[in-house]
């Protein structure tokens, strides 16, 4: 069965061992320009930021390129593992044979999605260490530089951990769905694409930030009265400002939120806020939380890709010519 | 032959949206047989096959190979059968030989040696890939996978359609000659009746979704009979007028029976094959021919 892929596969594999070298390349360079004269001391003329092929500029690049691996792979193997047969009647032959359409669909999906699965695995150990070498410390806002880049990252962590082989599964899973229900190869790559990204874009805004409890600062991280101290927050994802009630102020009613943004409108803001008890401040995932967050959204993805597969079996054992 | 029949349909119907692929067919492929599906383009017999295959539900009545319903989501239906779709669907980026083994990898008796001592015997190169096979080529993978499975009921769909008269021959006499070693049951489709004559000993006419006849090719010649005469109203008892053909003066009728003694003015003819088809897929009261039958075309 694997005959059909070979080409596909050796193309993949090639295509990620390229860029897994790639990254060894740029994080060992990374690793020794930083060590320089130059990149240690603030005013001078840091090799990792220069030119339009900087390394900083090369480690997005290849950022963009992990983040885009599981939708391309959806694309590519998921896409047409079932509307590919269906488009060429392939499946005439393959459901004449001796095995159940079932039986057929569910060896085929767990072969060529464990082989992407075990592929990616195998880069994520590369991305595990490139992020700490080359990426995590350039392509950063100052600000979140000031904490120091982490895995917890939005475009880190969907990379690494056990996110980077969930995604695959889970694009792979999309994708084969959406071929068996639309039965057409071309339509079911587009809408690969266009689901997977915005499934991702929810994964980021509403679902990973609730995964685990958040962590709430108050003060502004930037300036030096912080309440709460620097090392807890350092490595962490900022999710933006947020308010809360006072600690022992517990009260019904109305949210922080909601109260909070109805002070932000009125003139004197701050003794709005005392009034309400109300606490102005930054929320956080604290890095502590990364596995956490790598189990959990692994999870859900696992489960939605199990529901996936079961679409795509429905879809499959309804087809009749 | 025994009582069992290889293929049984009881009522089976089809349809597409509002139109019927098939209609209230009912029809019996004995064990043992080699039984030719003839019908125009469009008739139901691909229909008919893929329902028999299990690769389409019947929306009315059912379908059962030796005994056994057809279901389209179970397997028991598929290790006695082998079915040759029309599209000879094969996967053009695999090598014959691993085509084969494919076949012997889906299915659980195999004849591995068989198929391949059909391919080499045929000089159907093992290494190429199926893609740039010849269409006849690609036609004998197809029945080689068929026949691999060693089933006991072979369904093929217009197995021979847009070969040339030599791959045609060629691929024929291969499956004859393996059918008549295992005893295998064979039902052809084909709607081009020259091609199944020789190599049939029953015959099922379909038309317009409907099953017209079905009947040995002996016994329907046997009892079938052209009557040429004069032009006008004959009365006929004994004997079903199954097509009428008129010219200026004389008229041409396909009975079936026997005919009573009209008198000098008829001629009493025995009929071909293809004038009793021709005669069954025609318009019985005006003669009218629904469709040519021995052109050659494309399978619907």
């Amino acid at each position: 069965m694997w005959r059909r892929y070979r080409v596909l596969m050796a193309l993949t594999v090639v295509g990620l061992g390229g860029l897994g070298i790639w990254m060894l390349l740029l994080g060992r360079a990374t690793d020794s320009a930083e060590a320089s004269f130059a990149c240690r001391h603030p005013f001078l003329d840091c090799q990792v930021y220069r030119g339009a092929l900087s390394l900083s500029n090369q480690a997005d690049v290849i950022n963009f390129l992990l983040l885009f691996v599981p939708c391309l792979l959806g694309m590519v193997f998921g896409a047409p593992l079932v509307a590919g047969e269906l488009e060429h009647s392939t499946n005439r032959l393959a459901w004449t044979q001796g095995i159940s359409r079932t039986r057929w669909l569910i060896v085929k999906w767990c072969v060529v999605g464990l082989t992407l699965v075990s592929v990616v695995a195998l880069l994520t150990l590369i991305t595990q260490w490139w992020i700490g070498h080359a990426a995590e410390r350039v392509n950063f806002s100052p600000i979140e530089q000031g904490l120091g880049g982490t895995p917890i990252h939005p475009v880190f962590f969907p990379i690494t951990g056990l996110a980077f082989s969930a995604y695959t599964l889970f694009a792979f899973a999309l994708g084969t769905a959406l071929g068996a229900v639309i039965r057409k190869t071309s339509w079911a790559i587009v809408s690969t694409v266009v689901v997977y990204t915005a499934i991702s874009v929810v994964a980021v805004l509403f679902v990973r930030p609730s995964l685990a409890p958040q962590l709430f600062a108050t003060g502004d991280p930037s300036s030096s009265a912080q309440a709460t101290p620097l090392d807890e927050i350092r490595g962490g994802w900022y999710l933006g400002f947020g308010y809360r009630y006072a600690p022992g102020t517990h009260e019904t009613g109305p949210s922080a939120d909601v109260v909070g943004q109805q002070c932000a409108v009125q003139n004197n803001f701050e003794m709005c806020l005392s009034d309400h008890h109300l606490q102005l401040g930054s929320i956080y995932q604290v890095q502590n939380h990364y596995w956490e967050l790598q189990w959990r959204e692994s999870a859900l993805l696992l489960l939605t890709s199990g529901a996936l597969l079961g679409v795509t079996v429905w879809s499959v054992r309804r087809w009749r010519a | 032959m025994t009582n069992v029949a290889a293929l049984e349909a009881v009522g089976l119907g089809r349809r597409y949206g509002t139109k019927w692929g098939l209609r209230d067919c009912s029809l019996t492929v004995p064990e043992g047989s080699i039984t030719g599906l003839v019908g125009p383009n469009g008739a139901g017999k691909s229909t008919l096959l893929r329902l028999a295959a299990g690769l389409s539900r019947p929306t009315t009545g059912a379908v059962s190979i030796f005994g056994e319903r057809v279901e389209p989501n179970s397997t028991r239906h598929l290790r006695r059968m082998g079915y040759f779709d029309q599209l000879r669907p094969l996967y053009p980026g695999l090598r014959v030989d691993e085509t084969l083994r494919l076949g012997h990898k889906l299915n659980q008796r195999w004849d591995d040696d068989g198929a391949l001592a059909l391919l080499n015997d045929l000089d159907v190169p093992l290494a190429q890939r199926v893609g740039r096979l010849s269409l006849g080529q690609q036609a004998l993978v197809a029945l080689s996978l068929c026949i691999g499975k060693r089933p006991d009921l072979l369904l093929l769909d217009e197995p021979v359609a847009n070969l040339d008269p030599l791959a045609r021959r060629q691929l024929l006499e291969t499956l004859l000659g393996t059918v008549a070693e295992r005893g295998t049951t064979v039902f052809l489709s084909s709607h081009i009746i020259s091609e199944l004559e020789p190599v049939c000993d029953n015959l099922i006419i379909l038309s317009s979704s409907t099953v017209r006849i079905t009947g040995s090719i002996e016994g329907l010649l046997a009892d079938h009979r052209v009557l040429v005469g004069p032009r006008g109203d004959v009365r006929l008892s004994g004997a079903d007028v199954i097509s009428v053909r008129d010219a200026e003066r004389q008229s041409t009728l396909l009975v079936r029976g026997r005919p009573p003694d009209l008198g000098r003015a008829w001629q009493v003819l025995q009929p071909d094959l293809d004038e009793i088809v021709l005669a069954y897929l025609s318009d019985r009261t005006r003669g009218r021919m629904v469709e040519p039958l021995s052109s050659q075309g494309r399978p619907s």
